[in-house]
């Protein structure tokens, strides 16, 4: 029993991040319509932005600014009403503070980064066929997984982590503190996706541009915006999820997202395309059931069942678990 | 038609294009720099204006007569035969049987995914199933290559049958990810230790390369041509090379034909009917379920057929060879980049998905700086073709094809004098800028810039002027050219 | 018609004005391309770090020598395939993965490169420079088939050197053979170069040997505990255990063993399975970042066991990326690493770091040890540099026990009929504190072949 349980556990926080990844490729499916293979290492290059900011960066390749400038959060001691906030030091890294720091100012940036890929990449290709923008995500995947390994090199990089102490005891089984923060995260991001789309005037107005961009355009909503703000919050939920995933699998490297992102696409598929609760769902359904299978079947059976099941799960709910039956239009 | 008329009169024909003028230009300095150190400058200017005139003549003849495209396809069929002698050695021409190989399997994912609709990204699968039934049959159980090859394809084609159940209840993204399973599921399948002695797991299995039979052999060794190859062993792989690769040819032309026919049978019009609306082909009677299924069993047997070839050629299977992004997912983008539903498009999307990463290798290796951005040139390619040519390169050149060359020409010049001086002037700066990176950092970069300003001169050169575009847009782009070419 | 007029700028005078503009600027990088295009002769530079470094190789080369004068002087007088070779060049090929799930070995290639910059400078081996002809191939067999056959058939290289790879090496081995290409120093760990006759050769001690090195230290200090193994479902992974099994021996019990697939993102259910059915040992063949992530998740779930992990995540960065839980952990060992304060590994650490690598890791002590051994080759086959004299050379003059990399404990030996080249290891342990492994405990194990 002890056994099964260690396994649920672990197979959940696997889970969440697969589910975390697949929340970012639900978002931008229900946004856009786009099946973004990008999305993975959209995550992983803002991940090294993140990591790039939280250790000593020399600044001397900007221009008119002097050779010797650094930033660097660790011993940076900027004074708010006098009092000094200590975003962390030499020898113990990034205090949480400075965790948070990082995350807004790589979340920021990821916000950007998306907008002006999708302003300067997908909106060319789109309205054509489906594909040329699924083969433009593509050509962004090879792109920005050639770039991390030109500038960070092929080597795996130690990762912040705001949580790195003992693991929680909860009798039956233990968890660490990393897994119950990406978990927490994950419902929470989870929650938000589904008040953002359900709830909100805007949230709103990006499905009706997305669902038909014709009509929501007579009805005067800016349907290029939508799209933009669509990848936008999407990079922004994949940084996220980069920067849990980065400490969880010990360590950042610019193949981090390929194993993710392809148990990432079948979560969010055996979940529902179009569904916040179906992709962390779903996650956590293949983080256990991977677990399961190693635990009760045999590691060498694991991919072949898990893939397995997925299909056979398809066959009987073409649209996943949560996700709304499709509607065949005229 | 006007355009027709339009280039038999007058001396239009004779007008170069810009981008025509540039290389003309280009041609003069090279002769000049050729000649200009063994004789004087009279004679050597002189020889340089003659060859341009002659090249620029033969070039209009050749341009007239290959406007229309079936000369384009005899051309190219005539090359492809003499390819062996084309080869500067035996590896080139080992590349272009893969080319024939993987354009096998692209006209099956064209079946699947251009003319039918249904994104399918198993196929890398497929191809592994009948290269392994092949190489188990006879290398373990010594069968005839070709009785092993009948016995492959055939099951890989029921496989097809297979896959294409899930598309009867699953769409879009939904069948892309159930295939994309499949795809993943069979390397695992394949180590596993029940099936290790078959498979030889890990390990793979090597085959010993089909060798042409005595006479051909000795034919072709005969006719090797002896500068490239000078002893008996590179005659021997010359000989070895070229009948397989004939064979991949005659696999490949036997299947470009029946792709063509099929586009244009009752089944390409129904698998066309079916992608475009589901509703509307069966009210006409279109059992779209049927079809759908037939067009995986079509499509897997195309690839049943690239996997017979692929054992052939390459003789080695491996779980890694199989892997996803090299056989399932690149073939698809290039098939697209190609340009879906199309004949033509599959071809050069062949022709890409072998020569673009050489080509590409070729860039990088030129300097250390570059050798990790292989993947990003191949992403920026894949953006830019995408983006530009949204039918993919056949689309494009369809869309040239439809003008006359020389009405392109005249369009191109006028399109030219409408732009501002800004534009010409920002162009000029370009250059300079190219000249002087080429002077202070490095050649390399300096190629490196060119071949954004020629691969993307569209993005480059009013790339500033889209941006705001899209940020203003009440301002409208100078529609005349797009409204004549479409 | 005012209205009609064109602005000035659509005159033709200004359209010549401005395809003037456009071209002359083409036209003068046609021009100044030639600049760039002429080499500098290199002139001989005498960098210390360097002589320092390579001095002891080309000090032991002379001993050597002397000690086999007869097959030295054989070297001469063999007559055989110069392709690649000239008097002033030698074109050297290899396979690697700079792009693809393997691109982290690419400091290996990066690392030898380095090294043999620094020997053309001083006027290269035998009057010749070294030239590489290094190609991607993504770590997929089907391109690295590609990539050789360009190699030979197009670049024309006189030999093949430490290419990447299990799957590679397979795929091109009928076709090495066939061609009578060597390849020498493979990077891959498989068993299989030891035995493919003359031209193909390995380098590192095959994964079988060293899980029988792990096994046996087992064997002698866990007597009759349980244990279990964990390994990537390759070659690499499959070998290791093979030969973790054969060590072992039945001195303790396997409780199960365990694989995962090389994209799996964590190994954490395996260990757990492993552990919860009572192993209490456990040998690990796995990548850096898989190994470091078992080792938190098993440290952070309170449970204890004695690891043994294999040498390709024995190292101070995967200690890194464990944040503390390596501590302890035994490995088999035949290389030092950069972590090592002994003075001589700090020496080529120094190498590289002049060389403009900042953090260098075990990949580049392992390039050096490569590059070492292909230096000692060449320089003993000296100016008659064929592929038979330096099939003949290998075989018979160049490692016969009197040389050994600067890096190595032992001589690297090889006969005609021993084409493994390292044929030794060591038990080591990871030690947190002193940031450092802890090193030989025990006897250096050795399996050498060749009995002299």
């Amino acid at each position: 029993m002890e056994t099964f349980f260690a396994q649920l556990a672990n197979g959940a926080s696997t889970g969440a991040l697969y589910g975390l990844l697949a929340l970012a490729l639900v978002f931008i499916f229900r946004a856009t319509d786009v099946v973004n293979f990008a999305q993975g290492e959209m995550a992983m290059f803002s991940t090294y932005l993140g990591w790039s900011i939280s250790r000593p960066l020399s600044l001397s390749w900007i221009p008119f600014l002097g050779v010797d400038r650094h930033l660097n959060l660790l011993t940076w001691r900027p004074e708010v009403f006098g009092l000094p906030l200590y975003l962390g030091s030499e020898n113990d890294g990034l205090t949480r503070l400075g965790y948070l720091v990082v995350l807004v100012v790589t979340v920021a940036i990821a916000f950007v980064m998306g907008a002006l890929i999708e302003r300067l990449l997908i909106r060319p290709s789109e309205g054509k066929n489906l594909l040329n923008a699924v083969i433009v995500t593509l050509g962004i995947f090879a792109f920005l997984n050639s770039l991390a390994n030109f500038r960070y090199g092929p080597v795996p990089q130690t990762y912040p982590a705001p949580f790195r102490g003992d693991a929680v005891d909860f009798g039956l089984f233990k968890m660490s503190q990393h897994s119950l923060f990406a978990l927490v995260v994950a419902a929470v991001l989870m929650i938000a996706v589904y008040v953002f789309f359900q709830r909100t005037k805007l949230g709103l107005g990006v499905r009706a541009a997305a669902l038909n961009p014709s009509a929501s355009q007579l009805m005067g909503i800016n349907t290029g915006r939508m799209l933009t703000l669509g990848w936008a919050l999407a990079a922004a939920i994949g940084c996220v999820a980069g920067m849990l995933i980065a400490p969880a699998l010990s360590g950042i490297s610019p193949n981090l997202m390929f194993g993710i992102l392809l148990y990432g696409f079948a979560a969010a598929v055996l979940g529902g395309l179009d569904s916040a609760l179906g992709a962390v769902v779903g996650g956590i359904a293949v983080g256990v059931g991977q677990s399961m299978v190693v635990q009760y079947v045999g590691s060498q059976w694991s991919d072949i069942i898990a893939f397995g099941l997925i299909i056979a799960i398809l066959m009987v709910r073409p649209t996943g678990l949560f996700g709304a039956p499709a509607v065949k239009k005229v | 038609m006007h355009q027709t008329a339009h280039y038999r009169d007058g001396v239009e024909r004779f007008v170069p294009s810009p981008s025509e003028a540039v290389l003309l230009a280009a041609l003069v300095l090279f002769c000049w720099k050729l000649y200009g150190g063994t004789e004087n400058d009279a004679v050597a200017g002189l020889s340089s204006v003659v060859v341009v005139v002659v090249a620029w003549v033969v070039g209009v003849s050749l341009r007239a007569a290959l406007n229309d495209m079936r000369w384009w396809l005899l051309l190219g069929f005539l090359v492809a035969l003499i390819v062996p002698w084309l080869g500067a050695n035996t590896f080139q021409v080992g590349v272009m049987s893969q080319v024939c190989v993987f354009a096998l399997l692209i006209f099956g994912l064209n079946v699947v995914t251009g003319y039918t609709g249904q994104i399918s990204l198993g196929h890398g699968a497929l191809v592994g199933i009948s290269a392994y039934i092949i190489a188990i049959l006879s290398s373990n159980y010594g069968w005839n290559v070709f009785a092993a090859m009948t016995v492959g394809i055939s099951v890989t084609t029921a496989f097809g049958f297979v896959l294409g159940i899930p598309a009867l209840r699953l769409a879009g993204p939904y069948l892309a990810i159930a295939t994309l399973a499949a795809a993943l599921i069979f390397p695992p399948l394949l180590k596993l230790d029940t099936f290790e002695d078959y498979t030889g797991g890990i390990q793979g299995l090597h085959e010993t390369r089909l060798s042409p039979p005595g006479p051909i052999e000795s034919f072709l060794k005969e006719h090797a041509p002896s500068d490239a190859y000078q002893n008996d062993f590179q005659r021997r792989k010359f000989a070895e090379e070229s009948y397989l690769y004939y064979i991949s040819l005659a696999a490949g032309v036997v299947g470009l034909v029946t792709l063509w026919n099929l586009g244009r049978s009752r089944f390409g019009r129904a698998f066309v009917a079916v992608r475009d609306s589901e509703v509307a082909a069966t009210s006409m009677g279109i059992n779209v379920p049927l079809y759908k299924v037939t067009a995986f069993g079509i499509s897997a047997l195309y690839a049943g057929f690239a996997g017979a070839a692929f054992f052939l050629v390459i003789a080695f299977v491996a779980p890694e060879s199989f892997d996803l992004v090299n056989l399932s997912i690149n073939p698809l983008a290039y098939l697209v980049i190609g340009g879906l539903a199309t004949t033509g498009g599959p071809v050069v999307g062949a022709f890409g998905y072998m020569w673009v990463p050489r080509v590409i290798n070729k860039i990088a290796t030129v300097s250390g700086d570059f050798d990790k951005l292989q993947g990003a040139m191949t992403g920026l390619l894949l953006i830019v073709v995408m983006t530009r040519l949204p039918q993919g390169v056949w689309g494009g050149v369809r869309r040239v094809n439809a003008l006359s060359w020389q009405r392109l020409a005249g369009d191109s010049w006028a399109w030219a004098f409408q732009r501002s001086p800004l534009f010409w002037a920002g162009l000029a700066l370009a250059a300079v800028v190219v000249v002087l990176i080429a002077q202070f950092i490095g050649t390399v970069w300096a190629v490196f810039a060119l071949a954004l300003l020629i691969v993307a001169p569209h993005d480059v050169w009013s790339g500033a002027g889209d941006v705001l575009r899209r940020l203003n847009p009440g301002w409208k782009r100078n529609a005349s050219i797009q409204a004549d070419v479409t | 018609m005012s209205r009609d007029r064109k602005p000035w700028y659509r005159t033709p005078w200004m359209a010549a004005l401005f395809l003037a503009a456009f071209a002359l600027p083409v036209l003068a990088v046609a021009c100044g391309d030639d600049d760039d295009n002429t080499t500098t002769p290199t002139k001989a530079a005498t960098t210390s770090a360097a002589t320092t470094a390579t001095g002891s190789a080309t000090g032991s080369a002379s001993a050597s020598a002397s000690a086999t004068t007869d097959a030295k002087a054989q070297i001469d007088t063999i007559k055989g395939d110069t392709t690649g070779v000239t008097d002033k060049e030698v074109k050297i090929g290899s396979y690697v993965a700079k792009t693809g799930p393997a691109s982290i070995y690419d400091d290996i290639e990066k690392g030898w490169n380095i090294y043999f910059d620094e020997v053309n400078k001083k006027g290269g081996i035998a009057g010749r420079q070294i030239k590489f002809i290094v190609d991607d191939d993504g770590y997929n067999p089907v391109n690295t088939v590609n990539v050789v056959k360009k190699l030979v058939e197009q670049d024309q290289v006189f030999t093949l050197f430490n290419g990447l790879g299990t799957p590679g090496g397979n795929a091109v081995l009928p076709y090495l053979k066939d061609a009578k290409v060597p390849s020498l120093f493979i990077a891959s760990g498989d068993a299989k170069w030891g035995d493919q006759g003359s031209t193909i050769i390995g380098l590192q001690p095959d994964y079988v040997t060293e899980g029988t090195t792990l096994g046996k230290y087992m064997a002698q200090n866990y007597k009759g505990k349980k244990y279990g193994i964990l390994f990537q479902n390759d070659d690499f992974g499959k070998e290791g255990r093979d030969g973790l099994k054969k060590g072992v021996g039945g001195a303790l019990t396997l409780v199960d063993e365990e694989t995962y697939e090389a994209n799996a993102p964590d190994i954490n259910a395996q260990a757990t399975k492993l552990i919860n059915a009572g192993a209490e040992v456990l040998g690990v063949f796995a990548t850096p970042t898989q190994f470091a992530g078992a080792l938190k998740y098993v440290k952070a779930q309170g449970k204890s066991v004695v690891w043994f992990s294999s040498a390709v995540t024995a190292s101070s960065s995967t200690a890194k990326l464990a944040e503390g839980a390596m501590d302890g952990v035994f490995s088999a060992g035949y290389l030092p690493d950069p972590s090592d304060p002994d003075p001589i590994v700090q020496k080529v650490v120094q190498f590289f770091k002049d060389h403009g690598v900042a953090n260098p890791n075990s990949f580049h002590l392992y390039s050096y040890m490569a590059a070492e051994h292909l230096e000692r080759l060449l320089t003993v086959v000296g100016k008659n540099l064929n592929r038979e004299s330096l099939i003949y050379a290998l075989d018979n003059v160049a490692f016969q026990g009197d040389w050994k990399s600067t890096l190595l404990r032992q001589p690297s030996i090889v006969t005609k009929s021993d084409h493994k080249v390292i044929e030794y290891e060591w038990i080591q342990k990871w030690d947190e504190k002193a940031g450092k492994f802890q090193y030989p405990i025990g006897d250096i194990i050795n399996s050498e072949t060749t009995k002299r």
